[in-house]
């Protein structure tokens, strides 16, 4: 309690006193005056002369300077104090140098921005809770199927169950995203549009309100109920020019009068960050034909669900609750023997877009490291610049020495002056990545199909991504400014102020920095070229692989947007006239209809080779001609024909791959495929008839290695799916998707119509890597080239530091081939080692790297030869230079100058 | 100046305070007072004198007031207040049996 008291007393004496120092320092003076003048006369007491007196009292006394400023540490808050005047001073030196605090602020603000960019993706995906009301306790629900993967779709009555039952979770809300096609009035063109489709809960629970009009709810959900939409704002502004009588108007879904509730407010986003043109009711939508299936079918799962854990209650209880609903054996939602039968409902955290787990921290570990990379270069950089600069500070640092500052405080005001350039190079890295983030983030989302809605990820700087900056610009200061400063003080005050160079004792020390330098740069060099020579190589080949397919000039013309199961007579009808003139159209080569075109996401299906181990494998529902229009050759067998589909034979093709998986060693043709299951009806068993060539069909990140079956279509098929056309175009006519618009325009006006190149799909998947490899690849660049300008900065400032040296050796009789050798040499084995110490971080990054999804190859052997020639051939210059101009001056004139 | 002790460390302060004890007093005094009454045994330097002062004035142990010397010169005078009469009474105290376990030690090494 004493203490305490003493403490606060002592802080109040110290406030009060802040920022008065100089009248303290005046009062302290006169103490002092008082105290000689005291002194004096008491000394011509004893018997001095009257100046005698004033000279001993005034020796006597001392440095009164001094004293002040030992009497200075109880005044005020000296550290604060301290700070102000050297941040102060610091701004002064530094105007003074604007070069040095202008390459040093962009080397900063390049390492600083780069991981500012990185950490602002991070904490918009990771950090920044969904922009939904009351995010803490939300979950995302997961099933986890029989064959122990985990899927995020439930179906209706799975809804239904868990609405009804489930008591340690509310607000419970289910989304799924639709395309589908729109007409704004009669008559009016169909347009592809996003449909979010959702339970009645979706708005009340998740705090959206309208801005025009009413929002959605349960009373909107139930069956039975006059659909209805509720606009988003980007879509009202988009199609209807923000008018406000919108509000109890019509637009059309496949073909049906739909009425506008209202206009959702702009910064109502949801659960998913697609934003839809327009949200509607789950029965509505299904009735509407815009969901898949049937909706009371308990095994047509495809509605996403979030909730809120409810207090006090754990995500475990939560789990085990919602596992016993969906499972349950008595709703007989599968077969026991359904592999794809769920067993288990999963809970997610859900605050922010990608929950903060080990799997994310894995994702984004390599683009940190890169980021660090840079960083750590940057920061050497820094380095370099301070140790360039403290050879030219020495006699000053000397003299603040000598006039009796600690060594200490002057440390503290050179690391105030790093400080000052760091903060100042945050500052400018944080601007540049906001910038550079917007930018590449609109590029990025512009390459998203429409049809699945308009991106809202907010990216904003926040507190997280400031406090990271600074942090960084802390740690990088004292992480490299604090040897310079060290450096810089470490002076021997007699040699430095008579100007001699303390050449022998502190020399070791201060290149072992310097060498540790160049080294690390040469390191640095190496992991990055290797990090983002591994992804854009990686990406690269990504791409470039064989399909095994010709599609260069395949298109996919899809008309109308129906759900599976639900497609309107008219719209089946309508389909099929068009394949059929499609046939007829001069400039196309081939035709034929198909579930799947090929580079989407193909379904998968159970299958096994008679008696033998079950399989998944990607399959497809093809029309006869299928395999000619995709270049997909039928090396065994025959294709499927018209009797084939029509009569739905119990026929299949299987890829070469999965024949030699189901039938190893013995000829496919003939065998019997065993379909296994899924519902409650007995395993097929079908007939191969034939074996295609090898292709990669399925997406570009899908692993394929148990291969492809293809079923023939069913007219079920034909009226009861899309089954979009696929056309090749001559080699000579001009433009194949123009030919298919006209035909679709005359067979079905009112439907929304669709042709995409082949590829065109492929090139989207491949985006997002291209994408991430481009800025890896700048990133590198930017990286490198401040690696390469250190290197050479370094390389020749200790090769200028050596003259002396030079000097000396020359004047021994050293010819100049010696020195240049003897100067070469000892750099060459610093890069060496930098080399070296740069493989090894390069081999930890490939073992991160290997972790992701995608199989990256490692920098090669040419490769690398490449890296550490040019690597050498900097150095190499950097220290021949200067060492040339050092051996044209005569080592006398080095000598005596020095 | 050569034939002057040494203070044994974290002394002074407890001699100053004790010194104010008998009534205020500027520095200069301070200084004398304890230069004569150790016999001129023990004499404070400046240096060291006018830091202290501070620190225990931080501390508020002392409260500083200018005034008239009897010779008519302005002065800063130090008196000990209830915290430093406190603080001086918990020192010497302590001070008193360290400095009696010291002889202790030191008789027993002679016999």
């Amino acid at each position: 309690m004493r203490a305490l008291v003493h403490r606060i007393r002592a802080l109040v004496h110290r406030a009060l006193t802040l920022g008065r120092g100089t009248a303290l320092a005046r009062e302290l003076d006169e103490e002092l005056a008082f105290h000689r003048a005291m002194l004096a006369r008491d000394l011509e007491h004893t018997g001095f002369s009257a100046d005698d007196a004033r000279l001993t009292a005034r020796r006597r006394t001392g440095n009164s300077l001094a004293i002040r400023e030992r009497c200075a540490d109880a005044w005020g808050f000296p550290a604060l104090e301290d700070f102000v005047r050297d941040a102060r001073f610091g701004i002064r030196t530094l105007g003074r140098s604007p070069a040095f605090v202008a390459i040093a602020v962009v080397a900063i603000g390049i390492g600083i921005g780069v991981n500012a960019g990185f950490f602002t993706l991070v904490d918009a995906l990771v950090w920044q809770p969904i922009p939904v009301a009351r995010p803490e306790r939300l979950v995302k629900l997961t099933t986890l199927r029989a064959r122990g993967d985990n899927g995020i779709q439930f179906s209706y009555s799975d809804v239904q169950a868990i609405a009804t039952h489930a008591r340690r979770i509310q607000d419970l809300v289910a989304y799924v995203g639709e395309p589908v096609g729109l007409q704004l009035g009669p008559g009016a063109s169909a347009r592809a549009a996003s449909a979010g489709v959702i339970s009645g809960s979706y708005f009340p629970a998740l705090g959206g309100s309208a801005q025009l009009g009413m929002v959605l709810t349960d009373d909107d959900a139930r069956r039975g109920a006059p659909p209805a939409i509720v606009l988003s704002d980007g879509f009202w502004a988009s199609a209807f020019g923000r008018s406000r009588s919108v509000v109890g108007t019509d637009v059309i879904l496949n073909g049906v009068h739909v009425a506008i509730a209202g206009v959702a407010r702009a910064d109502f986003i949801g659960i998913n960050p697609l934003v839809p043109d327009f949200w509607i009711a789950l029965p509505a939508a299904a009735a509407l034909g815009i969901t898949p299936g049937k909706l009371e079918d308990p095994a047509n799962r495809f509605i996403w669900l979030h909730a809120r854990l409810r207090l006090g209650t754990s995500m475990a209880e939560a789990q085990s609750e919602l596992s016993a609903i969906v499972a349950d054996p008595r709703r007989a939602a599968d077969a026991l023997t359904d592999p794809a039968r769920i067993i288990g409902v999963g809970l997610m955290p859900n605050e922010s877009f990608l929950p903060p787990t080990a799997q994310a921290a894995v994702a984004i570990a390599p683009a940190l490291l890169l980021g660090a990379l840079v960083l750590v270069i940057a920061c050497s950089n820094l380095a370099i610049l301070l140790l360039a600069r403290s050879l030219a500070r020495r006699r000053e640092m000397a003299i603040r020495l000598a006039i009796g500052a600690s060594r200490a405080r002057v440390v503290r005001q050179l690391l105030t002056e790093s400080l000052l350039v760091a903060i100042t190079g945050s500052a400018l890295g944080l601007l540049m990545a906001d910038v550079a983030v917007r930018v590449l983030v609109r590029v990025f989302f512009a390459a998203i199909p429409e049809t699945l809605g308009t991106v809202a990820l907010r990216i904003a700087p926040s507190w997280r991504v400031v406090a990271y900056a600074i942090a960084l610009a802390v740690v990088s200061v004292f992480a490299f400014g604090l040897v310079p400063a060290l450096r810089t003080t470490a002076v021997q005050l007699q040699a430095e102020l008579k100007g001699e160079d303390t050449l022998f004792g502190m020399r070791v020390r201060r290149s072992l920095f310097r060498d540790m330098l160049v080294a690390a740069q040469v390191a640095g060099c190496v992991a990055l070229l290797s990090a983002a020579a591994t992804a854009v190589l990686g990406i690269r080949q990504f791409g470039a692989t064989d399909t095994g397919l010709a599609p260069a000039r395949v298109v996919t013309a899809s008309l109308g947007l129906t759900a599976d199961g639900n497609v309107p007579p008219a719209t089946a009808a309508a389909r099929a006239r068009f394949a059929e003139r499609v046939r007829g159209t001069p400039g196309v080569e081939a035709s034929a209809r198909a579930q799947q075109p090929p580079f989407t996401g193909w379904p998968i299906l159970h299958v096994a080779g008679a008696p033998g181990e079950v399989r998944g494998v990607f399959y497809n529902v093809v029309a006869p001609g299928y395999f000619d229009v995709v270049g997909q050759r039928i090396i065994s067998g025959r294709d499927f024909t018209v009797s084939d589909t029509i009569g739905s034979a119990r026929v299949a093709i299987v890829s070469e791959s999965a024949a030699r998986l189901l039938w190893p060693g013995a000829p496919p043709v003939g065998q019997t495929l065993r379909i296994v299951s899924r519902g409650d009806s007995a395993d097929a068993f079908v007939r191969v008839i034939g074996v295609a060539s090898a292709a990669h069909n399925a997406m570009i990140w899908d692993n394929d290695s148990n291969g492809y079956v293809y079923l023939p279509a069913t007219v079920r098929d034909f009226t009861q799916t899309a089954m979009p056309v696929l056309a090749r175009g001559d080699a000579g006519a001009p433009d194949v998707s123009r030919a298919l618009r006209d035909v679709a325009t005359q067979v079905a006006p009112n439907l929304p119509f669709e042709v995409t190149p082949l590829l065109a799909e492929r090139r989207l998947q491949i985006f997002p890597f291209r994408y991430g490899a481009a800025i890896t690849a700048a990133v590198g660049a930017l990286g490198l080239a401040m690696a390469l300008v250190g290197l050479y900065g370094i390389v020749g400032l200790a090769v200028r530091q050596r003259r002396r040296d030079i000097a000396v050796h020359v004047a021994l009789g050293a010819g100049t081939r010696d020195v240049l050798r003897m100067v070469l040499a000892r750099e060459m084995r610093l890069v060496a080692i930098g080399l070296a110490a740069g493989v090894l971080l390069a081999l930890g990054e490939a073992r991160l790297v290997a972790n992701l999804v995608l199989p990256l190859p490692a920098l090669d052997v040419a490769e690398f030869g490449a890296l550490a020639a040019m690597l050498l051939v900097v150095a190499g210059i950097a220290a021949f230079i200067p060492a040339r101009t050092a051996l044209r001056i005569a080592p006398m004139q080095v000598l005596r100058q020095e | 100046m050569a034939t002057t002790g040494e203070l044994v460390p974290g002394t002074l302060e407890m001699l100053i305070l004790k010194t104010v004890s008998l009534g205020p007093l500027h520095g200069y005094g301070i200084a004398q007072h304890i230069h004569r009454l150790s016999d001129e045994v023990l004499t404070v330097e400046e240096g060291s004198l006018y830091p202290a002062l501070q620190r225990i004035l931080a501390k508020g142990w002392v409260a500083a007031e200018w005034k008239q010397t009897p010779t008519k010169r302005r002065a800063r005078y130090y008196r000990l207040t209830a915290a430093g009469r406190k603080q001086l009474g918990l020192e010497s105290s302590a001070f008193e049996r360290t400095m009696l376990a010291i002889t202790r030690v030191l008789r027993a090494t002679e016999t």
